[in-house]
């Protein structure tokens, strides 16, 4: 586990803006992200394409077991 | 350790009348049907009997919740009680099972929990997980407690809504992103 703290705060904070944003126009803010020279642009984007495929493949969060579904 | 209704009731009575030590009293009497709980989680999987009967008394205990008119503070707490209660249930038989698995052949466990895409499920995966919510929590502890709540409670978006005075699309964008932090965290 090798994130830091410092990096997951950061990891957040750029989570919450480009969730924020359409999905058509986050694919030009990761860009320029990227453009800027910031250190996680490339692991936002990999988190992102994985959510991206979870989404793809089917329901993300299947109820647990004996619990009733997901809510 | 609450056996009945009647007494459950009571106990409830005596939290939203505000008496001393009364929430304690109350976590204290639920924590056996809560370590039931886990205990059933982990290793029943949860389409038997058994699983049946332990989540009735968890859906007992939220129906006297929702029905006492506890503050929501009171509410809060105990819902977020009870989730620790089973993650630490879940962690301690864990850790117990891999170190008996040392001198013996014990069979894996498997933690039936809901699930995290990407992320192990199986006895290593959950003590990873267990870890990195502790470092989530440091930085976005909203986030850790509704995955507390989801992953090892097994509560619904709507019971961790209700519980955490949030809307229920917050708890899933919530849900989501600490999703992908805890991916991110456990790549590396």
């Amino acid at each position: 586990m090798a994130l830091s703290l410092a990096e997951i705060a950061a990891l957040s904070a750029l989570l919450d803006q480009v969730l924020a944003l359409p999905v058509d126009h986050r694919q030009a803010w990761l860009n320029g992200l990227a453009a800027g020279h910031s250190p996680h642009a490339e692991r936002l984007r990999q988190m992102l394409e994985t959510a991206e495929r979870g989404d793809d493949d089917g329901p993300s969060w299947p109820g647990a077991p004996g619990w009733g579904g997901s809510g | 350790m609450v056996a009945n209704d009647d007494s459950l009731g009571e106990l409830i009575g005596q939290v939203q009348r505000g008496e001393a030590g009364a929430r304690d009293r109350l976590f204290a009497a639920a924590y056996g049907e809560l370590r039931k709980l886990a205990h059933a989680r982990l290793f029943h999987g949860g389409r038997n009997t058994y699983l049946g009967t332990t989540a009735l008394v968890h859906e007992s205990y939220l129906r006297f919740l929702n029905g006492a008119r506890l503050s929501s503070n009171d509410r809060r707490a105990f819902l977020g009680y009870a989730s620790a209660v089973m993650r630490s249930v879940i962690i301690d038989a864990v850790r117990e099972r891999q170190a008996e698995r040392h001198g013996g052949d014990l069979q894996r466990i498997t933690l039936h929990t809901e699930g995290l895409d990407g992320l192990p499920a199986a006895e290593d995966g959950v003590l990873e997980i267990h870890d990195a919510l502790n470092l989530l929590a440091q930085v976005e502890p909203r986030l850790a407690q509704v995955v507390e709540m989801r992953y090892f409670g097994g509560y619904t978006e709507v019971e961790i809504a209700e519980a955490l005075d949030l809307t229920e699309r917050t708890v899933r964008r919530d849900w989501d992103k600490a999703r992908m932090l805890l991916g991110a965290m456990l790549k590396d």
